[in-house]
């Protein structure tokens, strides 16, 4: 019964706070064996970084005032995406209902987070920071860029990145809501109808604000930012990113997102993307995997390493992610399980954590890749990026160093993350039994009335 | 070098293909073996090129251009490298199945005490995670109970075998989880006062559990029958400093008064994780103790670590005297053996230490260095044959032998992809 | 149990208003209705001193003050000799005054969970009641209350309890009169704090983030129609009518100022983003680290209430001379190895950085004044009788006591725009003051005296507390040997991450021996039972709750200071939660 008029201009809230002004720096760095991803391997060459941006890929470049970085010996690669993590963030999951669009992890960064200088030093400059898979509609989330060493959110967040959405699929919002809290989805046959739901109740909303648009004499439908948002995504505004494992359920979100033209998809674990590749290839959905985990629970039991490689072979454009505050520190090593699960070129693995992340993200034209241009993401490693032998030496975002070898510390914390009263002392989180997806943090807490 | 796998496999997988079903891995071959022209990582004597002849399942003779018994099926290793087979000393292989299904787990009984149960009387020989697991070239592993003090018994057992002493591999040992002061997450909000509380009353339990085994070992001494008691009995030949006790300690702490407890009472130990062994590293060589660390991937104990501790760890140990071996601690990912010595040869343990530590150094510590570890005359034919650097991840396993039986390269993981490489039906509605 | 709440409530009943009321009836008039205070160094205000000064009071106003040492004949005289007197202190914050929420709200989160009623719970449980007014549950009589006075406040903002969105705050006085008496403004703002519901939306900070957008955004739609509705309303349907709704129009109008919890950088961060997306008025309180973020609080002009809640400073006496009883072992052993030094170095590196960031907590008050920022203090979670340390801490960090005096009055004052009635001891204003043993920054520094207008408040100067256990050793009559008098009921408080547990717990004494009862406010029927051990001033009880299949010890232990007690509860593995309760009655 309740009637409200229209806001006249509903305020975005994304991109409103683009004060924070990032650092930007100038670099050469001489003699490095370049991998670019998109144009091969380059040895004995120099880039030219002004001002945060590659200016100059070539040989026997000069710097104007600028340091210069002798990388002989070395291999330098664009910076590292994780497509999918939780870390800087400091909630994952809104656990309280299957639809919670409006929610925004965004809204919760954390940039002093140790995870982020962890990340760092395993040559990551960008990842995704996402809500959790308890819902079927979970929250949106924050591209970030690990500009360590700040205590201001805005400067984490990668200003112009497209917005994106954490979908769920499976055991995780059945669990949840269905066998936690006794309403729909309980199957997977629930999950679809979910998700139909939310987006014919958005389709209404958005009939219902635009009838009264063009008559301010009817009733205005009452303000939801949750429709608003999902309003958004039948828009095209928003990059779905969906949890899910098994290929019925993924085939089954492509079915629904056809249904109501939703084009921008990207599965995230996609355990068994495999068996339906061709599928995703038709559709342009993209895939982001894990190198290997699986078995931990019983939808991942029928699971391949040989996933990205498969995808990959079958066009689908696909990414390794972490979902780990511990692999995405050494996703180089991850990308480099698909050359043993499944062969792929050098390219190809360097691909899966470079370019094909930042198209699932939709930075590709920004980043992902070492050409003239684009923002200057690097890391120089010590050995190929792909051996086991492999050790960053520098990590660079905009032409900055946030992270580098010679001049790591052992407490790189920044001071006002401390907390005075803390003792210092050993965490040995990863002791507990029953490994899980990160995806679920928060949730058991909530389930059990311990959260924070 | 996939190719080269299915192209062998090719004919094989066109007959069965519809049967497979991805779900099948064949049957291993028995028999005789020589593997010629190879170049061989003998660990223990240095690298040789030759050939190897497996024989009732052992390595029967090492050399060049040895002579090929009747029926001996040639590996033609030409331009490939021979290592001894990976031994993890710290899994939960064959012991978990699938990790949020309850029923599938069966690491951790109730109880605290309870040293009689048995890991290998739980080891499922047809668990899908094994040939997972050995394809990367990991022969051997430590299947251990946890949760509770003492949880159990873990045992060595090899990758191939239809029971579970088929599997066994000569080596076990009571585990026990050494009280901790460490927080065990970020949930563990117990005050200080009452981490010290905590652990001292669990350290009064060990006491007096100590204190029950003196007055069971006497009674057993003087040839009366004590009741019966199956923990104590189990307990017993650790009591007496007969068999030896894996235990958990990873806070340095903890650590030290793990090492300050065993030398109390004068038993033989081993020292299991040890994440923060580094910190504690001269203190852990003068007990001439042994460590089984990891996972070396893994994140620092505390937050104002140095990011590469966890990598570095078991080199700055090893560099100290300690004799370490590594540990993947995993269950379905047990494959990761070859990366985390690889990490942690990277990160300053050097590429022979860290091969001797999933090799020749847990044999040596499980005693059964006369079996495994190396390639050597008359040692159990555990091999496997790589075009490359074992770490390497771009490495591909070309052979594998476990007891002198000849593996498929197959697994759930491959079959899928054999399967679904070139789905067939492709895309039709 | 109902006929105990209901009990409960008639003793709160007769312990407040009503009891004051009486007192106004039934007691001696007063004589008079001016009073004379004399010989104290008075501080009328900051910076400016008057000695031996003469404050003469009229109707609860100031008349004047002075040296000249004109009394008044019908002013009865107040000696104050040698005291220093300050006008009333002020704070921006409080929950003082505010009853314990009992019994009624929510369902405990244990058992089924309704996924229907978890994602959409009543506003109440979700923690959404802006249109609750303080000043309707404001009692003076709460211990509270004096609690503050007892430190020289006189004035306080006081903010409802709940979660994100628990009401309109109230300025009142301090005094002990009836409740709408002591009220000086009612409905001055909308509190405001990142505190999500327990077992319901929004379940988290994110939940509460958007959930305070969607609710802003629905009031502003709201308010709108009802505008049109009001000009037009034939052919319209009738707008519906929502408390909680209409909380927000003041708001929307900057009428009223959103007063925004926020400690830390980042929480800060966070309403500073609501605050410029939806464009309210803002006003943060409760911040530890707001120097951190100056320059934008300043540029946006946001009022600032500090907390003065410190961090613990560790005593470190004891455990240093145990560390270096060890070091030196270690040294005259042999030379420390080459990992010992890096260890030791580290060990050292550590222990500065977080002395550094404590002095960083306790300097945030130097830094803002030195940026020429104005600020007040709040006093939500600090306690009371930290009060004086609290500000010496500050002054030692570099805060002058020019300036803390300041924070404490005029620039309260000004911030809650009350300058023209309070902050300063002036003719006209009302006579709020605080009579203190010295100089109020200085170590120890009490309260003897404080004025609210008409009544006078007189404190037991104590000496020292640090001797107390051995007074109580030593003798108080058989107080020692029988234990602490805990006969009563008792409201407590446990801290629990992110939320607090209230609830109700009695003793009972049966011959020498204690027993108790308890229960939480999210579940009254769930009573349980325990026997109590006494020793001294300390009480230790325990007992065992299954929570979903998992049993848990609850194992607590108090100690007992008058009404007061205090201490932890530890939760098996959970750990060790701090424990406060306040006796509500006592037998007769």
């Amino acid at each position: 019964m309740k009637k409200y008029t229209a806001i006249t201009a509903i305020l975005l809230f994304f991109g409103l706070s683009a004060t924070a002004q990032v650092e930007k720096g100038s670099m050469l760095i001489k003699n490095a064996t370049v991998l670019t991803v998109t144009d091969g391997t380059k040895s004995n060459t120099d880039i030219l970084v002004e001002n945060g941006k590659i200016k100059r890929i070539g040989s026997d470049l000069k710097a104007r005032n600028a340091e210069t970085i002798d990388a002989t010996g070395m291999y330098v690669m664009p910076g590292i995406i994780d497509a999918h993590s939780h870390i800087a963030i400091d909630a994952v999951n809104e656990a309280t209902n299957p639809v919670t669009a409006e929610v925004w992890v965004g809204d919760a960064l954390n940039p002093m987070d140790i995870g982020i200088y962890r990340a760092l030093a395993g040559g990551v400059t960008i990842s995704h920071a996402m809500h959790g898979s308890a819902n079927a509609v979970g929250g949106q989330c924050e591209t970030i860029k690990h500009r360590w060493g700040t205590y201001d959110a805005e400067e984490i967040r990668m200003q112009g990145a497209p917005r994106t959405i954490k979908f769920a699929l499976g055991e995780n919002p059945m669990r949840v809501h269905g066998e936690g809290g006794g309403i729909k989805p309980r199957t997977r046959m629930g999950i679809e109808q979910v998700f139909r739901d939310a987006f014919n109740d958005a389709l209404e909303y958005k009939k219902a604000w635009a009838t009264y648009k063009s008559n301010p004499n009817s009733t205005p439908p009452e303000y939801s930012l949750r429709m608003e948002t999902l309003g958004d995504i039948i828009d095209g505004e928003i990059i779905v990113h969906c949890h899910s494992y098994r290929a019925d359920e993924i085939y089954m979100l492509l079915n629904v997102l056809e249904d109501f033209g939703v084009k921008r998809i990207c599965f995230q674990h996609v355990n068994e993307g495999f068996k339906v590749a061709p599928e995703l290839a038709e559709y342009g959905a993209m895939a982001s995997v894990f190198s290997d985990w699986w078995a931990y629970k019983f939808e991942v039991y029928y699971s391949t390493a040989y996933n990205a490689a498969i995808l990959t072979k079958n066009g689908v454009v696909t990414s390794i992610n972490s979902d780990s505050g511990e692999l995405i520190r050494h996703l180089y090593h991850e990308a480099a399980k698909t050359q043993r699960y499944g062969n792929l070129s050098d390219d190809e693995a360097l691909s899966l954590i470079t370019i094909n992340p930042a198209k699932q993200l939709g930075i590709e034209d920004r980043v992902g890749s070492i050409e003239v241009g684009k923002e200057a993401d690097l890391v120089i490693f010590k050995n190929h990026p792909l051996s086991i032998y492999a050790i960053p030496q520098k990590t660079i975002i905009d032409g900055v160093v946030y992270f580098d070898i010679d001049a790591d510390a052992d407490d790189m914390r920044v001071d006002i993350s401390l907390d005075p009263e803390e003792k210092f002392d050993a965490t040995f989180d990863y002791y507990e039994e029953g490994e899980d997806d990160r995806c679920m943090e928060g949730v058991f807490e909530f389930l059990f009335g311990t959260q924070e | 070098m996939m190719k080269f796998i299915k192209n062998s496999l090719f004919l094989a997988l066109v007959v069965l293909a519809s049967a497979l079903s991805a779900q099948q891995v064949a049957p291993p071959e028995s028999g005789t073996f020589i593997l010629t022209n190879a170049t061989i990582e003998t660990i223990t004597n240095g690298q040789q090129k030759g050939d190897i002849l497996i024989q009732d399942g052992k390595i029967a003779q090492i050399g060049g251009n040895l002579s090929r018994p009747a029926g001996a099926k040639v590996v033609d290793c030409a331009g490939l490298t021979v290592y001894p087979g990976l031994i993890d000393s710290g899994t939960r292989l064959g012991l978990a199945e699938i990790g949020s299904i309850s029923l599938t787990q069966d690491y951790n009984e109730l109880g605290s005490v309870t040293p009689q149960m048995q890991a290998l009387t739980a080891v499922n020989p047809s668990s899908v995670n094994i040939p997972v697991t050995r394809t990367n070239g990991i022969t051997t592993v430590i299947a251990a109970p946890s949760g509770g003090r003492f949880p159990g018994t873990a045992a060595l057992i090899n990758l191939h075998g239809y029971t579970p002493d088929q599997m066994y591999a000569g080596f076990k040992a009571v585990v026990m989880n050494f009280p901790s002061t460490g927080r065990r997450g970020r949930w563990d909000r117990r005050s200080d006062e009452d981490i010290k509380k905590d652990e001292e009353k669990a350290l009064k339990e060990i006491t007096e559990l100590w204190d029950d085994m003196a007055v069971y070992h006497r009674i057993d001494s003087v040839g009366g029958q004590p009741d019966y008691n199956p923990a104590m009995e189990t307990l017993l030949p650790v009591y007496r400093g007969e068999a030896v006790l894996m235990v958990e300690a990873n806070k340095a702490k903890d650590i030290e008064s793990a090492l300050k407890w065993i030398e109390e009472k004068g038993i033989k130990a081993i020292l299991t994780g040890a994440a923060e062994g580094w910190r504690v590293a001269d203190k852990i060589a003068d007990s001439g103790i042994p460590v089984i660390t990891g996972p070396i991937l893994n994140t620092p104990t505390r937050s104002s670590d140095r990011f590469d501790k966890a990598y570095a760890n078991a080199g700055l140990m090893q560099k100290a005297g300690v004799k370490v071996a590594i540990r993947t601690n995993e269950t379905e990912n047990v494959r990761n053996l070859p990366f985390n010595a690889g990490f942690a040869a990277a990160y300053g343990m050097g590429k022979e230490e860290a091969l001797k530590a999933v090799t020749i150094v847990p044999a040596e510590i499980f005693g059964v260095s006369d079996q495994l570890g190396s390639i050597e005359v008359g040692k159990v034919a555990n091999l496997f044959v790589t075009d490359g650097d074992p770490f390497e991840t771009k490495t591909q396993v070309q052979h594998l032998f476990i007891s002198g039986w000849k593996i498929p390269m197959e697994n759930r993981h491959t079959l899928l992809y054999d399967e679904f490489l070139e789905r067939s039906p492709g895309l039709t509605k | 149990m109902q006929l105990k709440q209901l009990l409960l409530s008639l003793c709160v009943l007769l312990c407040s208003g009503f009891y004051s009321n009486a007192q106004n009836y039934d007691d001696l008039r007063k004589v008079t209705d001016t009073y004379a205070f004399t010989g104290a160094t008075v501080e009328v205000s900051p910076g400016n001193v008057l000695q031996n000064a003469t404050i003469v009071v009229e109707d609860g106003l100031i008349k004047s003050v002075g040296t000249s040492g004109n009394i008044p004949a019908t002013a009865k005289v107040i000696q104050l000799d040698s005291l220093y007197v300050y006008p009333g202190f002020i704070s921006g914050a409080t929950h003082a005054g505010i009853p314990k929420k009992s019994a009624e709200e929510g369902q405990s989160n244990r058992g089924n969970r309704n996924g229907r009623i978890v994602g959409n719970p009543p506003k109440e449980r979700a923690g959404i009641t802006p249109h609750i007014k303080a000043a309707t549950q404001f009692s003076p009589s709460e211990k509270a209350v004096e609690n503050l006075r007892t430190q020289g406040f006189t004035i306080a903002h006081v903010l409802p309890e709940g979660r994100m969105l628990p009401g309109k705050g109230a300025l009142v006085a301090l005094g002990e009169g009836a409740a709408n008496e002591m009220l000086i403004k009612d409905e001055t703002a909308l509190f405001s704090q990142f505190k999500n519901a327990s077992g319901v939306a929004p379940g988290t900070i994110i939940g509460v983030m958007a959930k305070w957008r969607d609710l802003y955004k629905t009031a502003q739609s709201q308010q709108s129609y009802n505008s049109t509705f009001k000009t037009s309303s034939r052919g319209k349907e009738r707008p519906d009518f929502d408390a909680e709704t209409e909380a927000f129009f003041p708001v929307i109008d900057k009428q009223q100022p959103v007063f925004f919890a926020a400690d830390k950088v980042l929480t800060i961060q966070r309403a500073m983003t609501l605050q410029k997306e939806l464009g309210f008025n803002m006003v943060l309180f409760e911040t530890k680290q707001a120097d951190k973020l100056a320059s934008s609080i300043s540029s946006n002009n946001i009022p600032l209430f500090i907390s003065m809640d410190l961090p613990k400073a560790e005593e470190k006496k004891q455990d240093k001379k145990e560390d270096e009883a060890e070091d030196k072992e270690g040294e005259a052993e042999e030379a420390m190895s080459a990992l010992e030094k890096s260890l030791q170095a580290e060990k050292e590196a550590l222990e500065a950085r977080k002395s550094k960031i404590l002095a960083e907590y306790e300097a945030q008050a130097a830094s803002l004044a030195a940026k020429g920022i104005r600020f007040g203090f709040s006093t939500l979670e600090a306690k009371p009788k930290d009060f004086n340390a609290t500000i010496g801490r500050m002054i030692e960090a570099g805060l002058t006591p020019d300036q803390a005096l300041k924070a404490l009055t005029t620039d309260a004052a000004q911030l809650l725009g009350i300058s023209n009635i309070a902050g300063t001891i002036e003719q006209g204003k009302l006579a709020h003051f605080a009579a203190f043993t010295k100089p109020f920054h200085e170590e120890k520094a009490q309260a003897k005296y404080v004025f609210i207008e008409d009544q006078l408040y007189e404190f037991e100067v104590k000496e020292k507390k640090k001797k107390k256990k051995k007074d109580t050793a030593e003798g108080e009559e058989g107080a020692a040997s029988e234990g602490a008098d805990i006969v009563g009921e008792w409201d407590f408080t446990i801290d629990t991450p992110g939320e607090q547990n209230i609830g109700v717990m009695t003793i009972t004494k049966d011959g020498d021996d204690y027993s108790g009862e308890l229960y939480t406010e999210d579940d009254p029927s769930d009573v349980e039972e325990f026997d109590i051990t006494l020793d001294g001033d300390e009480i230790s009880f325990s007992f065992d709750i299954d929570n979903d299949g998992m049993e848990l010890n609850l194992d607590f232990n108090l100690t007992v200071d008058g009404d007061d007690m205090e201490g932890a509860v530890s939760v098996g593995e959970f750990g060790s939660f701090d424990m406060e309760a306040t006796r509500t009655s006592k037998p007769e």
